[in-house]
C-alpha cells in the first residue's frame, strides 16, 4: 500500500495514536482505511453497512492499538481486527445469526472445479456481485478464499458444521457463475 | 474482455485480496462525527452512586435537624436578650417550648484567675454601679458557691462583644440560677470563647425537670459517643461481594471465539461472588481524614454458565479458552443442558484505605472512604467440560500470582458503646486481571460488596 509506513515508523505511530494523538489517528486512518474498506466491502451486503464496519473497526483499532507489538506488518494485524470485527458485528445481527444456525446442511459435497475468466470483471464489479450472495455463502467464501481457513476453522469461528461450511462455500461459488452468468460476463 | 480462465477462487484473490477502495477527507470527518456519538455512555454505577449520594445527604440533613434540635435551643438560649433591671433579680428562668413544656436555663460564668474578685457574700446580690465603668453581678452557683463578677459597663471604654462578637454595651444575662438537682441535669456543655472579654469562659447548661419533661429534645440519643479525632481503632469484619466478570481477549485469539460465543447465546451467563475477611488499624485526623492499613483474606468465585441451544458445545481447554465446538446431532439430548466453568481464586491481601467523615448527631458518623488491595491469589480449582462424557472434570489452573483491587464507598458507622462501634459501608471494587497475561482471554471483576464491621476503639 502507498504510504504505508515501515515497520518501526508503524509502531511508532501506532504508540501516538495510542496516546490519543488526533493527528496521527487521522494519519493512520488515511493509510490504512483504502485496505480496510476492500475488506468492509466483501463482508457487507452493500456500501452503507461496508461503511458502518469500517467505523466501528476503526474505533476498535484505536481501541486497542496500545496492544500493537509490532510483531507484524500494521497491515496485517489491522487487517485482522477488521475481519473479526466484521465477523462480530455479522453474528451480532439476529437475522444474520438466525441464517447461520439454520445452515445445516449434512449433505457431502464434492469439489467442483470452476474456472472465469480471468478479466471478466474489475475489482468493483467483484465486490458488488459478492455482495449478492447471501451472508451464510459469502462469509464462508470471504474466509475460505482470502483468510484461507480450513473448513474446519470457519466451522469453529461461525459455529457451523464443517459439511455446512463445505456446502455454503459449494454453493456461493455456484451463484457466483450463475451471476456471471446472468449479466452476460461468462 | 477474453482472457484466460482461471478457478474462481484464484480470480477472487487476485481481484481483491490488495484491493483499496477510494478514501477521502471526508471519510475521516465521517468518522470523528461517528466516533463522538459513540462515546462511553455513563454506566449504572454514575447514577447508583449519585442516588447513593443524594440518600445519604438527605439523611444526613434529617439526622442532623432531628439531633440537632437540642442545639438549635441551646442557640437560641444564648441569643436571649439582656434582661431588665428588675428580671435580672429572678432567680429562675423557664423558657417554655412550643409544646409547653419547661426547659430551665442556667448560664454560669466562670472566671480566670486574677480576673475577677469573688464575693463571698451568702445570698445573689447584683451591684450596679452606673458610670463607674464596672458592674459587679454575683450569683450562686447549684452548689451554693458564690460568686461575684465584674463586667464593664458602657462607659468603661471596654464595651464591646457579647457572646455573639455584637457590639454591644449591654452584657447578656449574666447568672440565672434554678434550684435544681444536679443528679438529675443531663447537661451539655459549650465553652464558648468571648474575643473581646478573653478571660471570661463561659458554659450553658440545659438541664430538663425530671420525668416531668415531655420535650422533644429528650428525644436525643444519649451522649455523644462518636469518638474523639485522633483515636486509633481496629476494625475487623467480614464482605460480601456480587458482581459480573468481564472477559477481555486479544485480538485474533481464539478467545474472541469464545467472546463471541457468549455475547450470541443469551443463555450464557457469567457472575462473581466475593467473600471477604478482613482486620484494619485506623487512624483518625481532626479534620475528619482517616487512614487505614491491615490485612484481608478473600475467596472469589467466579461462575460462567453456558446453555446449548444452538446445538454446539465448546470444549474449554486447560488454559480457558475453546479449543473447539462439539456439534450435537439433532434429535440427541443434550444432558447437562447447561454446564459451568467455575473458578475459585484465594487471596491475602494488604488493604490500604483513606477517607473523609463526618458525625451526624451524638452517635453517628456517615463518610467516604477510598481503598486499594494489594497482595497475593495462591491456589485455583478449574472446572471445565470433558468433551467425551458431557460432564465437569477438574482441571489445574493458571491464575495470576498477583493480586490488586481498588474501589470505594460509602460508611456509616454507629458508635453504641463508648469505645465500640458497628460500621456498614457499600463499595464499589475492581479486580485485576485474574489470570496470568499470557493467557489468551482475561477476566476482570467489578464487585458491588456490602462490608461490615466491628470497630474498637484503642
Amino acid at each position: 500500500m502507498d504510504g504505508l509506513p515501515a515497520h518501526s515508523e508503524a509502531l511508532e505511530l501506532a504508540r501516538a495514536c495510542a496516546r490519543g494523538d488526533r493527528s496521527a489517528q487521522k494519519q493512520l486512518f488515511m493509510q490504512l482505511a483504502p485496505r480496510m474498506k476492500s475488506v468492509c466491502l466483501r463482508y457487507a451486503h452493500d456500501a452503507e453497512q461496508a461503511q458502518d464496519y469500517l467505523q466501528e473497526g476503526f474505533i476498535r483499532l484505536f481501541d486497542k492499538i496500545d496492544s500493537y507489538r509490532g510483531d507484524s506488518a500494521l497491515e496485517t494485524w489491522s487487517t485482522r481486527l477488521f475481519i473479526n470485527n466484521c465477523l462480530t458485528l455479522l453474528k451480532r445481527d439476529k437475522k444474520v445469526r438466525e441464517q447461520m444456525t439454520a445452515l445445516d446442511d449434512n449433505a457431502d459435497y464434492a469439489e467442483e472445479t470452476i474456472e472465469v475468466d480471468e478479466d471478466i470483471l474489475d475489482a468493483y464489479q467483484w465486490l458488488e456481485i459478492m455482495q449478492e450472495l447471501p451472508v451464510g455463502y459469502r462469509t464462508v467464501l470471504n474466509l475460505f478464499v482470502f483468510e484461507e481457513k480450513g473448513h474446519k476453522e470457519i466451522a469453529e469461528i461461525l459455529g457451523i458444521s464443517e459439511n455446512t461450511s463445505k456446502s455454503q462455500l459449494f454453493k456461493a461459488r455456484r451463484m457466483l457463475k450463475e451471476l456471471l452468468t446472468q449479466n452476460g460476463r461468462d | 474482455m477474453a482472457g484466460t480462465k482461471r478457478h474462481i477462487d484464484q480470480v477472487l484473490r487476485d481481484k481483491l485480496s490488495k484491493h483499496q477502495a477510494p478514501i477521502g477527507e471526508a471519510d475521516w470527518d465521517a468518522f470523528v462525527a461517528f466516533q463522538d456519538a459513540q462515546k462511553p455512555r455513563r454506566k449504572p454505577i454514575l447514577y447508583w452512586s449519585a442516588a447513593i449520594f443524594v440518600l445519604g445527604l438527605l439523611s444526613s440533613i434529617l439526622l442532623w435537624n432531628f439531633f440537632g434540635s437540642t442545639d438549635a435551643k441551646l442557640n437560641s438560649n444564648k441569643r436571649t436578650p439582656a434582661p431588665t433591671q428588675s428580671e435580672q433579680g429572678a432567680p429562675e428562668v423557664n423558657n417554655t417550648t412550643s409544646a409547653g413544656q419547661e426547659i430551665q436555663t442556667q448560664e454560669i460564668q466562670t472566671n480566670k484567675p486574677g480576673s475577677v474578685p469573688e464575693s463571698t457574700s451568702e445570698t445573689p446580690t447584683e451591684e450596679v454601679s452606673n458610670g463607674t465603668g464596672t458592674q459587679q453581678q454575683a450569683g450562686q452557683s447549684p452548689k451554693g458557691e458564690q460568686f461575684v463578677q465584674e463586667r464593664p459597663t458602657a462607659n468603661s471604654g471596654n464595651e464591646g462583644s457579647g457572646m455573639d462578637g455584637e457590639t454591644s454595651t449591654e452584657w447578656p444575662i449574666v447568672a440565672r440560677f434554678a434550684p435544681l438537682n444536679l443528679s438529675s441535669i443531663s447537661p451539655r456543655v459549650l465553652l464558648i470563647p468571648t474575643p473581646k472579654w478573653g478571660w471570661f469562659e463561659q458554659a450553658y447548661i440545659t438541664a430538663y425537670t425530671p420525668k416531668s419533661d415531655k420535650d422533644s429534645s429528650k428525644k436525643t440519643l444519649p451522649l455523644a459517643k462518636v469518638r474523639p479525632p485522633m483515636t486509633p481503632c481496629i476494625a475487623a469484619g467480614f464482605v460480601y461481594g456480587f458482581g459480573t466478570p468481564q472477559l477481555t481477549v486479544p485480538q485474533g485469539e481464539q478467545g474472541e471465539v469464545h467472546k463471541d460465543y457468549e455475547a450470541r447465546e443469551k443463555e450464557a451467563k457469567a457472575k462473581t461472588t466475593a467473600f471477604r475477611f478482613f482486620a484494619q488499624y485506623e487512624y483518625r485526623l481532626k479534620l475528619g481524614l482517616e487512614f487505614g492499613a491491615g490485612l484481608q483474606f478473600s475467596s472469589v468465585t467466579q461462575v460462567r454458565s453456558y446453555s446449548f441451544e444452538n446445538r454446539s458445545i465448546p470444549f474449554i481447554g486447560l488454559d480457558g479458552k475453546i479449543i473447539s465446538y462439539i456439534d450435537v446431532p439433532n434429535g440427541q439430548p443434550v444432558n447437562p443442558t447447561v454446564i459451568e466453568s467455575r473458578q475459585n481464586i484465594y487471596s491475602a491481601t494488604v488493604p490500604l484505605s483513606v477517607g473523609y467523615a463526618r458525625n451526624i448527631g451524638s452517635n453517628l458518623r456517615l463518610g467516604i472512604r477510598a481503598q486499594g488491595n494489594l497482595g497475593m491469589n495462591w491456589s485455583k480449582s478449574y472446572l471445565s467440560l470433558d468433551p467425551k462424557t458431557l460432564t465437569e472434570s477438574g482441571r489445574a489452573g493458571n491464575s495470576n500470582p498477583f493480586s490488586a483491587s481498588y474501589g470505594g464507598g460509602l460508611y456509616g458507622e454507629y458508635f453504641y458503646l463508648s469505645k465500640w462501634s458497628l460500621r456498614g459501608s457499600l463499595d464499589w471494587t475492581a479486580q485485576n486481571n485474574q489470570y496470568k497475561a499470557g493467557n489468551s482471554y482475561n477476566l476482570q471483576n467489578r464487585f458491588y460488596e456490602i462490608r461490615f464491621s466491628l470497630v474498637r476503639y484503642l
